[in-house]
């Protein structure tokens, strides 16, 4: 019998949808093996009962469940737990899930300022009030999943890979055990460490030097050319069965959408610290936190304080 | 929290002092009997070059009021200069304790030597009175 | 010793002199195998450089550079430091040195004292401290600096002072006295009760001896010990005494008599522990005291509150009870196990003159025996009173107070040979009594009625003395007068009741009607039978029959105990002081007056006459005292010191020592300018010296650092450097090398302390920054604002009432000019030790004409005689790193010495085997040191202890009093045992100096090393929080639970033991290349010697003369004789170094010969790859002009047989190629160079011209000399700005030389034969090479980078790898023998290991953490990690790898790793992140 599967996306861009679609040819071996029972992005299934009858929302009982996006408002958050009910297996699908994503970047201000500066401010918007009914409330910040329920398997990336999609649930479905790395990008990095010392930062078009059609392992590190790279910080796996990381390959620094190699990890400080030590001006930093934390920001970023 | 525990705010401040000047400096500050708060916790490292930014961070983030790093004066250094790394990633861990909600003034990078014991003292009853200015962490619950 | 023994070298050598030179030649010896005795006069090592505020020219603090090195050597097993030694007597030969030591006692036993300071505290004397120059002030009990080695106090003592020798019982006067002034009045009564029971008598009574000794009386008056005595005894009428200490004993002890002889004796006996018990056959106790002295001088409460206090304490006192009719003497000493017979002079003398049986005639003693015993007796209206003595005015005043209206006392010599107190006699005169002087009494004459109606008395004159030493008074016929009275009392003293007592006792009288007794153990002729007292020495002063008291009863306990008893008793009882105190400079202050009654009212009453000083006047009196024993004797530090160290029985000793070599390191004497009047020094308290700045500048200094000047406090603004104080004058023609670059060291420092705004000249000669980085440092010092100033400064005087120093000086175009100081700093120079003298008598070595030891350029560090060396300035004035290389070179030689003996006396140390703890759960062990009271006087210890118990993991938790002493030792290892400790936490003091102590008792214990923590409670806790104690207790426990925290997760780790190739690399075949292969092969080790060119020799090929009349090539012949002909040595010549891999103990070294490549192991290397004369292109050199030529090109003319003598004009031109922008660096040789060659010229041809143009003459030592010789000599010195370079134009055979003089103000022409460039020195070129192989820095003039420039000039940061000669900076023939012998020295001390051992708290890899991402890499300062590759999984992985042989462990690595992935052991992250959240728990 197949096994039932449910989707909830939160807040997030649709782009860890588009992997699962991504998974190409073996996504049709996948089908085989689940029945889909809920998923906003495929069926119009209705939360409170085909008719809204019901006054709780509801997701049918499921295997797996796949949660993408971020917590970001209160339904979110009912329906994080909705699914923690319904599904056995529960799944953080991409770094929103995992780890609060791009739009968790929205913890360097409070839901206030946010909401101010979206619906008042910005040159774009009228002046116009708050948008308040129909509306389930925003949280005060977004939540990394695990923040809200228990997890059991996240799978970072922004988005994340497809074959790490398929891999983690073919495994499930196997009863394999599937473990994320503990390992960094640099692990998977095959580009030249010859010096670290750098003392300026260039920018993104400037364009590394490189050999073209030459492999990646005749060239020199990315922050070495002075690109700022958060490999070091970022857990490896974006590269698939393939080892190099996805942006090495486009001959770009990571960007760290695989998130920390721990929990407990601190990326922007290790990073801090490192650079630092090498020689480089903290100072010309641009954006230090949400440079580091482009993609985990739920729990590590918070409004500056006001002096 | 009463009042009057409120009126009472004791810090808890750590300092991470190299053993060859600085932990050396607070030896000294013992011996000639200078007094300062006894809110200072010292933890002898190596060298200021051996403190990852983490451990400031970390303990500013989990309940430390104010944290000071003390290092050999630029020259000094026993290990060439760890000291001067020690100020770079501290000039990076000030930048960062804005990202984090803390007020910058709970960190100071300071050089104390073997031979300035009254100094230390003087260090840490300036950076006592600075903290218990300030109040508690915005970390602490 | 048999025979062998005596001919086979001893395996020890002795080091004189424990600064930073004595420091290295001990290490470098110690290291290599060689036991040490490291012989320091001071109490404790360090020398002159542990004064020194900063180090030039890397502004390096002093003390921080050489601290670790004291603790090293403090700790080091085969160094024994011998301090407050010197010297006596040295026998024996090389080899083979017989030596005595001499040691004076410290008083504080070193193996006791922990150096915790408690006893500082307690000290009531203060002077001022010699460390800081008497700008600041210290204890009598010291340590000179805190971070002394040995860490241990010692004690200033002078021995007893005057007024304690001068006392018959030793009473520490100065002690309390010192204490008093302190206002300490309670422990001044603890002091006086120590050696007098009964002090509030003293100090009405006793007529002070002490007093008579006072130094102070040389100054004004005399201390007033007897009224501070009595104020301190006032203020606590309630003291008791303490109760016998010892064990009581059985013995019952019989004293006849309770005067003060029986009551002292009584007392001693009691504080036995014996039974004493007093007979007294009068009516009242205390003999003389109760019935001699009047109640107005000794109120009566206050001799019973003392007779009380004595009863408490157990002592018997049977008054009525005669001894001899109440109980027979026989049945006394059956009874009683021994007898003290002290029963006084209670017998009056008689008048014998007619009518002395008159009634209205009395005896004084029979009248004052009345009065006590009886109240106020009657007497006439008019009373004469016969004597001179206390008794006689005692008389006297009590017959004013019974009543009589005119009271004349009648003496038969004149008032100033009284024998009564001059104060007593004053107060009775102003009471109202009269004095006849020169009066004897001839006929009492009675009235009709037959009562007494005059004295007829006949006038005296003074004759001759007579046996008392006093003139004796003759009569003068037919001068009688008489004196109408009704009363006339006798006092003309007194003699024992010998006939009635002493005979019935059964004892010997003398002829002069006393009782004889042994003066020493006042022993009678029957045994266990002891008399003292009035009854011996007939009528004599309270404090001498306390003295026979105490005598007795050390006689009668010794005797009790069989002991012997005369022995050692030879200081009982006064004597006088061995030494002088000088009394110059104290200021007049007289004594404090002792407040009494108004003399009329006072008369008319028995109250006491004198009412005794307040508070304030004690201890204004007290304040007074000069501290003539320096140490006062109170004991309040032996109170103080839980450890027991204090130890006031310490003597001077002598101690036998054998060593087969000697090294001589006794420093230098700084130059003392109070001898050269104009400076003022010692009359203006704004002159000072350097080192006195450099104090004043040293945060531990007396000013903390904050830069006043002595005077007035005040921050200078105006700052005065004069230079050339004591150096390079008349007496003293050389330089001391040192002094332009500290000068201008302080100068900066100055700034840095005051700021930028603070002026700094200094007045200068010549600039002698001839140092390695000493220009650099210079023109720093004038970029930031030091001004420089070219003179001869002539005078200082001080600016009436502002303190200000007025320099006088000549400035440039010998002008004289003026200007005004806040401060002047003079940089005094340095002289010859002061014991130069006795050293060279003692060693048996030569001195020269300074008292500088006396070396030769090619032995620099050998004296005249074999098996002793010396280092440092002993031999010439140096700077702290060639003293450091000096010492090693002295070490070097010494290792060569004793080669054979090498290893036989170092102590080999045993361990159990190490305990595997793998696995186990954590086990800890808490132990919490009181010391003494300096942690427990503030935290709660038993507390700490108890919170220690509750933490998790805590497996056993102790208090110790010191957990250091060695029975704690013990303790901790037992419970490791009980409680299968593994791990173990002290809590105390500081981990820098006690961690390696308490490791190793880990060790012992059988746990690893490592396995140990500490919590520093004391240093860090409560010495800094002396006030709170709650919070200190609270961060106390807090401490421990970091330590517990940090202790759960320390894991055993190996210090790593790398084999050492016993075979060494020398780099350079030039001089100091083989001086260093030459010195090695020497020691026996094997010597690899690469030199590129085909012949051995460098530079030296090119020197044919030295100054001395050394002959260089010679010596070089002699050297490549001695390289070539050596079997340890292998030389490649022609040979080149292709690859260099390896670490220290085991280096593989690639050698290409053109012809073939060799690859040899060793497990050091020394580079001694040279330098070369720089080729000028300036003044027309090298343009084939043969005029134009460098000073190695005139050399070898001037050296060549078959040249003429130069004829005509020679003009030298200095700094070519140095101290330009291009090298912007000094060549140190060029000067004396110059110098050399134009005495060379001067001595072929006295009649040719030499001019040399020159910026500075940096002629530094004794090269000075030369400099002067050459001017005395006709050479002619101009000197040119360096932005007006002389010039140089014309060709064939005459060149005009024109340059701007400074000194004339104009440009001068001079027309030359010859122009000589004084060329300078630069890098050899191959060091890039060289540096790239060994990975070895060079600094930015291309000459190599040492580990440290002052302590570690031979070493480079990579350890194993050494650096000698002229690549590692420019410097002198001899300059280079001594660091390349260094570099040998220390190269030994590796190669003599079997292994080297690496520290264990290293940084290791976290393999699963590491990803190779190579941050780590470049950060590391000592090039100890690379990056390697893998494979895993099929696929190519980095990771970065530890060299532990290069790691240092500081932890660089670990801050830069963004992942963990590099930890240092012992200090890993989660370590230390363990102790940051212990702290934040909250309890």
């Amino acid at each position: 019998m197949a096994a039932r599967l449910a989707e909830e996306w939160f807040a997030i861009c649709g782009g860890c949808e588009v992997t699962i679609l991504d998974i190409g040819e073996p996504l049709l071996d996948l089908l085989e093996k689940v029945q889909i029972v809920h998923m906003p992005v495929l069926m119009d299934h209705k939360l409170y009962g085909q008719t809204g009858e019901k006054a709780e929302m509801e997701i049918p009982e499921a295997e797996v469940g796949l949660i993408s996006g971020g917590i970001r408002s209160d339904e979110h958050k009912l329906l994080a737990q909705e699914m923690r009910r319904k599904c056995k297996t529960l799944i953080a699908l991409g770094s929103c899930a995992c780890y609060g994503g791009v739009p968790a970047l929205a913890n360097l201000c409070s839901t206030e300022e946010l909401l101010t500066k979206v619906y008042r401010e910005s040159v774009t918007t009228d002046r116009n009030g708050f948008p308040h009914e129909e509306i389930p409330a925003l949280t005060d910040r977004v939540y990394a999943v695990s923040e809200v329920v228990k997890i059991d398997l996240m799978l970072p990336g922004c988005p994340t890979t497809p074959e790490m999609v398929a891999g983690a649930l073919n495994a499930l479905l196997e009863g394999r055990p599937f473990t994320l790395s503990t390992k960094s990008v640099c692990d998977e990095c095959p580009t030249i460490r010859e010096k670290k010392a750098t003392s300026t930062l260039r920018r993104r078009l400037e364009g590394p030097t490189f050999t073209p059609g030459a492999p990646l392992n005749q060239m020199r590190c990315l922050m070495e050319q002075g690109f700022l790279c958060n490999g070091p910080a970022t857990r490896s796996g974006c590269g698939g069965s393939e080892g190099t990381p996805r942006c090495i390959r486009a001959y770009m620094p990571c960007e760290g959408c695989f998130g920390p190699i721990s929990e407990k990890a601190n990326p922007m400080v290790d990073m801090m610290g490192a650079l630092s030590t090498i020689g480089l001006d903290p100072k010309q930093i641009p954006d230090r936190a949400a440079t580091f934390n482009r993609f985990s920001g739920a729990g590590r970023l918070r409004p500056a304080p006001k002096r | 929290m009463g009042l009057a525990a409120e009126q009472e705010f004791e810090p808890i401040i750590l300092a991470l002092a190299c053993n060859w000047c600085s932990y050396t400096g607070a030896d000294l500050a013992g011996i000639s009997r200078c007094q300062y708060p006894a809110n200072v916790r010292i933890i002898r490292v190596m060298c200021s070059g051996m403190v990852h930014p983490n451990l400031v961070i970390d303990a500013l983030t989990k309940g430390a009021d104010g944290v000071v790093m003390c290092g050999c004066h630029p020259g000094d250094c026993h290990y060439q200069d760890g000291n001067l790394k020690a100020a770079r990633r501290a000039e990076a861990i000030t930048l960062m304790l804005q990202d984090f909600g803390i007020e910058e003034e709970r960190f100071k990078l300071a050089w104390v030597s073997a031979s300035e014991g009254p100094q230390f003292a003087k260090l840490m009853t300036e950076f006592t009175d600075q903290i218990k200015r300030l109040g508690p962490s915005p970390y602490k619950s | 010793m048999n025979a062998q023994d005596q001919n086979s070298a001893v395996g020890a050598a002795m080091v004189v002199g424990g600064g930073i030179g004595g420091m290295q030649a001990a290490l470098d010896l110690a290291d290599a195998g060689i036991k040490v005795y490291l012989v320091e006069t001071k109490s404790a090592i360090g020398g002159r450089m542990a004064q020194l505020d900063k180090t030039f020219p890397t502004n390096d603090c002093a003390m921080c550079t050489m601290a670790p090195r004291l603790v090293e050597i403090g700790r080091h097993r085969d160094i024994e430091i011998l301090t407050l030694s010197d010297v006596e007597r040295v026998e024996g030969q090389a080899g083979h040195f017989a030596i005595t030591v001499k040691r004076r006692p410290r008083f504080v036993d070193e193996t006791k004292c922990t150096g915790c300071g408690l006893c500082t505290t307690s000290c009531p004397v203060t002077l001022p401290s010699e460390f800081d120059f008497g700008l600041g002030q210290r204890k009598a009990v010291y340590r000179p600096y805190p971070q002394a080695v040995p860490n241990v106090f010692a004690i200033s003592r002078r021995g007893a002072s005057p007024c304690q020798a001068g006392c018959p019982i030793h009473q520490s006067a100065q002690g309390y006295v010192a204490l008093v002034a302190q206002g300490r009045f309670d422990e001044a009564l603890e002091v006086i009760l120590r050696d007098n029971p009964i002090p509030s008598i003293c100090g009405r009574v006793c007529t002070h001896p002490c007093g008579t000794a006072c130094t102070r009386r040389f100054v004004d008056d005399r201390i007033n010990m007897p009224a501070l005595k009595r104020f301190v005894t006032d203020r606590r009428p309630d003291y008791q005494f303490p109760k016998p200490s010892v064990p009581e004993r059985p013995e019952k002890i019989a004293i006849v008599g309770s005067g003060p002889a029986g009551l002292v004796c009584a007392y001693h006996l009691r504080q036995k522990g014996y039974q004493p018990v007093v007979f007294e056959a009068l009516p009242v106790a205390g003999g003389m005291l109760a019935v001699g002295i009047p109640s107005f001088r000794l109120p009566r409460p206050v001799l019973h509150a003392e007779l009380e206090r004595l009863s408490a304490l157990g002592i018997q006192i049977r008054v009525d009870t005669p001894v001899g009719r109440a109980i027979r003497f026989d049945e006394l000493r059956r009874q009683y196990a021994a007898v003290f017979v002290a029963i006084g002079a209670h017998l009056e003398r008689r008048l014998s003159v007619p009518g002395d049986d008159l009634p209205g005639v009395i005896g004084g003693l029979e009248f004052l025996r009345r009065v006590n015993l009886e109240g106020p007796q009657e007497v006439g209206r008019r009373v004469l009173v016969i004597g001179g003595g206390n008794s006689a005015l005692d008389a006297a005043r009590t017959a004013l107070r019974c009543g009589a209206a005119q009271v004349t006392l009648v003496y038969r010599r004149t008032r100033a040979e009284m024998p009564a107190n001059a104060r007593e006699i004053e107060d009775a005169e102003h009471e109202g009594v009269k004095l006849v002087v020169l009066a004897a009494p001839s006929l009492f004459q009675a009235a009709a009625d037959g009562r007494l109606a005059a004295l007829q008395c006949v006038r005296m004159r003074l004759g001759a003395p007579d046996a008392s030493g006093r003139p004796a008074p003759q009569p003068i016929p037919g001068s009688e007068f008489a004196l109408p009275c009704d009363t006339v009392i006798v006092s003309i003293g007194q003699t024992p009741d010998v006939a009635t007592l002493g005979e019935r006792l059964g004892l010997d009288a003398t002829r002069s009607g006393t009782l004889s007794a042994d003066p020493v153990t006042l022993e009678t002729a029957v045994p266990g039978v002891f008399v003292g007292g009035d009854c011996v020495t007939g009528p004599d002063v309270v404090v001498t029959a306390m003295l026979a008291g105490k005598k007795a009863a050390i006689s009668i306990d010794r005797w009790l105990n069989g002991q012997d008893l005369r022995a050692g008793r030879e200081l009982e009882g006064p004597y006088p002081t061995q030494y002088v105190v000088d009394t110059a400079g104290w200021q007049t202050q007289r004594q404090v007056a002792v407040p009494a009654l108004d003399p009329a009212e006072r008369a008319k009453s028995f109250d006491e006459v004198q009412t005794g000083y307040t508070e304030e006047q004690a201890v204004a009196e007290a304040r007074r005292c000069l501290s003539c024993g320096i140490c006062s004797d109170c004991h309040m530090c032996a109170d103080q010191c839980q450890a027991g160290a204090i130890d006031f029985g310490m003597r001077e000793e002598r101690r036998q020592v054998t060593a087969g070599a000697v090294v001589l390191a006794p420093g230098f004497e700084p130059f003392n300018p109070a001898s050269l009047p104009r400076y003022g020094y010692g009359r203006f308290p704004n002159v000072i010296t350097a080192l006195e700045f450099e104090r004043i500048l040293s945060a531990s200094g007396p000013y903390a650092g904050h830069v006043q000047r002595p005077g007035d406090q005040r921050e200078p603004q105006r700052i005065a450097f004069i230079q050339c104080v004591g150096s390079r004058d008349c007496e003293r023609d050389y330089c001391s090398s040192v002094c332009c670059m500290y000068a201008t060291k302080e100068a900066l420092m100055a700034k840095e302390h005051v700021g930028d705004s603070v002026q700094c000249d200094i007045f200068y000669m010549d600039l002698r920054a001839f140092g390695k980085g000493f220009e650099g440092y210079y023109e720093r010092a004038k970029a930031r604002g030091v001004n420089y100033i070219r003179s001869r400064p002539v005078s200082i005087e001080e600016a009436p009432g502002t303190g200000n120093p007025i320099i006088h000086y000549l400035g440039e175009g010998d002008r004289k000019k003026t200007r005004e100081y806040d401060l002047v700093v003079l940089s005094t120079g340095m002289q010859a030790p002061r014991d130069s003298k006795r050293l060279a008598e003692v060693f048996g070595i030569e001195l020269n004409e300074f008292n500088f030891c006396r070396t030769s350029v090619f032995s620099p560090a050998q004296s005249s005689r074999e098996g002793v060396y010396v280092g440092g300035t002993f031999t010439e004035p140096k700077d702290i790193p060639e003293t450091v290389m000096q010492a090693s070179a002295a070490a070097s030689n010494v290792l060569a010495l004793l080669k054979e003996a090498k290893g036989s006396l170092i102590a080999a140390r045993q361990y159990p085997p190490e305990i595997d703890v793998s696995g186990q759960p954590a086990r800890i062990g808490v132990f919490v040191c009181h010391c003494g009271t300096n942690i427990a006087g503030v935290v709660d210890v038993p507390g700490v202890v108890e919170y220690a118990k509750t933490l998790a993991d805590v497996e056993y938790a102790e208090d110790n009093l010191y957990t250091c002493s060695n029975d704690a030792q013990e303790r901790i290892k037992q419970q490791i045992r009980d409680h299968h400790l593994n791990r173990v936490i002290v809590a105390s003091c500081s981990p820098r100096t006690h961690e390696p102590l308490f490791r190793n008792t880990c060790r012992e214990g059988g746990l690893n090393f490592y396995l140990f923590e500490m919590a520093n409670i004391r240093d860090q806790c409560s010495w800094v929080h002396m006030h709170e104690h709650e919070k200190a207790t609270q961060k106390a426990k807090d401490l421990v639970r970091m330590a517990v925290a940090k202790a759960r997760l320390l894991e055993p780790l190996q210090k790593r033991r790398v084999p050492v190739k016993k075979a060494a690399l020398v780099i350079g075949g030039g001089l100091a290349g083989m001086v260093a292969a030459t010195e090695l092969a020497a020691q026996g080790v094997e010597v690899h010697l690469v030199e590129r060119e085909k012949e051995l020799g460098g530079n030296l090929r090119r020197i044919r003369y030295l100054f001395n009349g050394e002959k260089p090539q010679e010596e070089l012949k002699n050297l490549i004789g001695k390289v070539s002909g050596d079997r340890n040595i292998r030389l490649f010549t022609n040979s080149r170094i292709m690859a260099i891999d390896g670490s220290i103990g085991n280096f593989k070294t690639t050698i290409s010969n053109g012809h073939g490549v060799e690859t040899v192991e060793h497990g050091v290397a020394i580079v001694a790859t040279g330098g070369s004369e720089y080729q000028p292109k300036e003044y027309g050199c090298g343009n084939g002009n043969p005029d134009v030529i460098t000073q190695l090109e005139l050399e070898s003319r001037l050296s060549d047989p078959g040249h003429e003598a130069i004829s005509g004009t020679v003009v030298m031109i200095q700094c070519v190629g140095s101290r330009d922008k291009e090298r912007p660096y000094c060549s140190r040789v060029c000067c004396s160079e110059a110098v050399k060659n134009a005495l060379k010229i001067k001595q072929q041809n006295p009649s040719a011209n030499v001019y040399v143009l020159y910026r500075d003459i940096r002629t530094y030592g004794f090269r000075e000399g030369y400099y002067s010789k050459a001017r005395e000599q006709g050479v002619v010195f101009l000197r040119y700005e360096e932005d007006r370079k002389p010039e140089v134009a014309g060709n064939g055979g005459r060149l005009d030389v024109t340059v701007y003089s400074p000194l004339f103000e104009r440009e001068i022409l001079i027309q030359a034969d010859l122009v000589v460039l004084s060329a300078g020195i630069v890098p050899d070129a191959g060091n890039q090479e060289i540096a790239q192989l060994l990975k070895i820095p060079r600094n930015q003039d291309g000459f190599f980078l040492e580990a440290h420039m002052k302590l570690r000039p031979v070493d480079f940061a990579t350890d194993g790898v050494f650096v000698c000669g002229l690549a590692h900076a420019a410097k002198s023939i001899d300059e280079s023998i001594i660091q390349a012998q260094a570099a040998a020295a220390r190269a030994s001390a590796i190669l003599s290991k079997d292994y080297v051992e690496l520290e264990g708290t290293i940084s290791s890899v976290v393999v699963e953490n590491c990803d190779g991402c190579a941050y780590c890499v470049d950060p590391c300062p000592y090039k100890a990690l690379t990056l390697v590759e893998y494979v895993r999984n099929g696929s190519v992985k980095k990771m970065v790898e530890v060299n532990e042989s290069l790691c240092k462990g500081c932890g660089t690595c670990q801050a830069t790793c963004p992942k963990n992935g590099i930890v240092v052991r012992g200090f890993k992250l989660e370590q230390l992140a363990a102790q940051v959240s212990a702290a934040l728990e909250v309890v």
